[in-house]
């Protein structure tokens, strides 16, 4: 009930929010709650390994201290730049950048509590891509037939501005996987 | 005529007073020098030998010019830099033969480039703003001069491109030329039909959940659904489309890599999943014929982890069939991660029948559709492409400092 509640509440804001700024018919017919909800849940990977390095073909190992580092536990799927060296923080975008409305999500396990958490990662946009601090992380990250769980896409969807340019990532958590 | 810096090299020349200073003197020792240097090109001006003190020189007065790369044939290959999500980006023109870098075409973000023709035209799918990151976004699609290296076409379509990695099948043409197709995902999907003959964007189809585009004839192509199926699309002049769905080809429980090995000569297309099977589909006009599946691996290779895996995993020769997989040993979860060997398979058996080791791990694959074959293996995050003999697996060159961190590497058919 805990997740569908959630994700319900995500993807509705996520409509509202495109669908205010579409003037045409909004893509998140295809993308909405009926496909995304809680029937999407049960199919979502959770990562419950652990350790302390960076991932390679050996596989994601999680660490729980240094947010600015790639194998921080929250970042099992972000393909991309941490906002927070570049300005911005943990869940926060750096200055001057738009915040994007719409996200792709993943569960990743916490290493320091046992616990996996939904991250609903998001994209600041409107400036030149980072170039600090580059992830590649793809832990539960499915093909472009299903975009919600794609980290290849520039999420910046209904950012203000239209502003459709990638610049880094941030990932905040949105409530508990399991 | 001897060539002569003139006033335009003065106006072209910083102000700085070294500079103004230097310039002026190379316009006044050639023009004292034209008449020797026309007279005894090749051989050494006697203004020279006064200007070195009277010492001769040993090497004679250059001309300088523009170059032409080579006509192009089924050895040249193109590897872009998407520089992650840059929105200033390039790509480079290679001799695959040589492993020389014969000329490079300035871009934005995450373009499609499409070959056609035996890669004799070149056509960009493009993406830029006013202000560098920022401001009103432009999308047009623009022709490449193969020898010249030079704009041959610019012509303008709307902003609906889907901006995600550079996935080669997000744009494509349909196999007679005449139409670019492009994908659009916001706000609502559909793929966007432009004549290149007109050179104007005709309409943009709407489509169902499904992605990717394979032309499979003139006014005809096929997409991959989130549901497993293919959609069947034919359209008209006017874009009006007609379309339906076939079976489901991918099972519910496996999912398939995004870059599948396409041919759009040859109508073929290998879908890999995830867990190292291939699906190969004939496409032809708006019918598509389910292929026998076959496994990449051995049950021995499976206990130790054998997958395929990265950006670009698959390239299949038309006139041998055989398609080159990217695999390697792999943890879950690690599908686009690069891979350190080449698996070769014959598509008419689903045998393998070869192996290559590479020298560095590879994300993304390419082969030459000459009869004696190259693979091109590029290495993402070194910005090197090595070239091998696809059939002996010899490597034959290895070209650095190929962009900052380039994905795509395409080859003509």
């Amino acid at each position: 009930m805990f997740r569908r509640t959630l994700f319900d509440q995500l993807f509705e804001a996520f409509t509202r929010r495109i669908a205010s700024r579409s003037s045409r018919r909004s893509f998140i017919g295809r993308v909405g709650a009926a496909s995304i909800g809680a029937g999407i849940l049960p199919l979502l990977p959770v990562d419950r390994r652990g350790g302390a390095k960076a991932a390679g073909l050996e596989g994601w190992k999680p660490q729980a201290r240094d947010p600015m580092s790639c194998d921080y536990w929250r970042h099992c799927s972000l393909d991309g730049y941490l906002c927070l060296c570049a300005g911005g923080g943990l869940t926060s975008c750096p200055p001057g950048t738009a915040i994007s409305p719409s996200s792709w999500v993943a569960s990743c396990h916490n290493p320091e509590d046992g616990q996996s958490y939904l991250i609903a990662y998001r994209d600041c946009c409107g400036k030149n891509i980072a170039r600090r601090c580059g992830c590649f992380n793809t832990v539960g990250e499915l093909p472009i037939y299903r975009p919600e769980f794609s980290n290849d896409i520039i999420w910046c969807f209904g950012a203000e501005d239209e502003a459709m340019t990638y610049h880094c990532t941030i990932s905040p958590v949105i409530g508990r996987a399991a | 005529m001897a060539r002569c810096p003139g006033l335009r090299t003065l106006i072209r020349s910083s102000l700085s007073p070294r500079r103004l200073a230097f310039a002026i003197s190379a316009l006044a020792l050639s023009v004292a020098a034209a008449p020797d240097v026309a007279a005894q090109h090749g051989q050494i001006p006697e203004v020279l030998r006064q200007f070195e003190g009277g010492v001769a020189l040993a090497v004679p007065v250059d001309d300088v010019e523009v170059l032409k790369a080579p006509e192009p044939d089924l050895r040249r290959v193109y590897v872009y830099d998407t520089a992650a999500f840059d929105v200033v980006t390039k790509i480079y023109g290679l001799d695959g033969t040589t492993g020389r870098v014969l000329g490079q075409i300035d871009t934005g973000l995450l373009t499609n480039m499409v070959l056609t023709d035996g890669g004799k035209q070149i056509y960009l799918a493009e993406t830029w703003f006013k202000r560098f990151s920022q401001g009103p976004r432009d999308d047009f699609v623009r022709c490449q001069d193969p020898v010249t290296f030079s704009t041959s076409c610019d012509f303008d379509i709307p902003e609906g491109r889907f901006l995600v990695m550079t996935m080669p099948q997000m744009t494509d043409i349909t196999t007679d030329g005449r139409y670019l197709l492009f994908y659009q995902f916001a706000p609502e999907p559909g793929v966007g039909i432009v004549d290149l003959q007109a050179q104007r964007h005709v309409r943009t189809v709407p489509v169902p959940d499904c992605y990717l585009i394979f032309p499979s004839g003139p006014r005809s192509f096929f997409m991959l659904c989130r549901e497993g199926t293919l959609l069947s699309v034919s359209f008209d002049e006017r874009g009006e489309a007609q379309m339906r769905q076939t079976p489901v080809l991918r099972p519910a429980d496996k999912h398939f890599l995004d870059a599948p090995a396409f041919s759009r000569k040859a109508g073929k297309v290998f879908f890999l999943s995830y867990d190292g099977f291939v699906y190969p589909v004939d496409l032809r006009g708006t019918e598509a014929t389910f292929g026998t599946r076959f496994d990449l691996f051995d049950a021995a290779e499976r206990r130790e982890g054998w997958a395929p895996g990265g950006w670009l995993p698959a390239a299949w020769h038309r006139a041998s069939n055989r398609l080159y997989v990217l695999v390697d040993k792999r943890a879950e979860w690690t599908h686009a991660y690069p891979s350190g060997h080449v698996y070769v398979y014959d598509t008419t058996t689903g045998r393998r029948v070869g192996a290559i080791k590479l020298e560095h791990p590879a994300l993304s694959i390419a082969v030459s559709q000459d009869e004696e074959p190259l693979l091109y293996a590029l290495q993402a995050h070194g910005g090197t492409l090595e070239i091998y003999d696809a059939r002996t697996g010899a490597l034959r060159h290895t070209v650095k400092e190929l962009g900052r961190e380039p994905y795509i590497v395409l080859a003509p058919e």
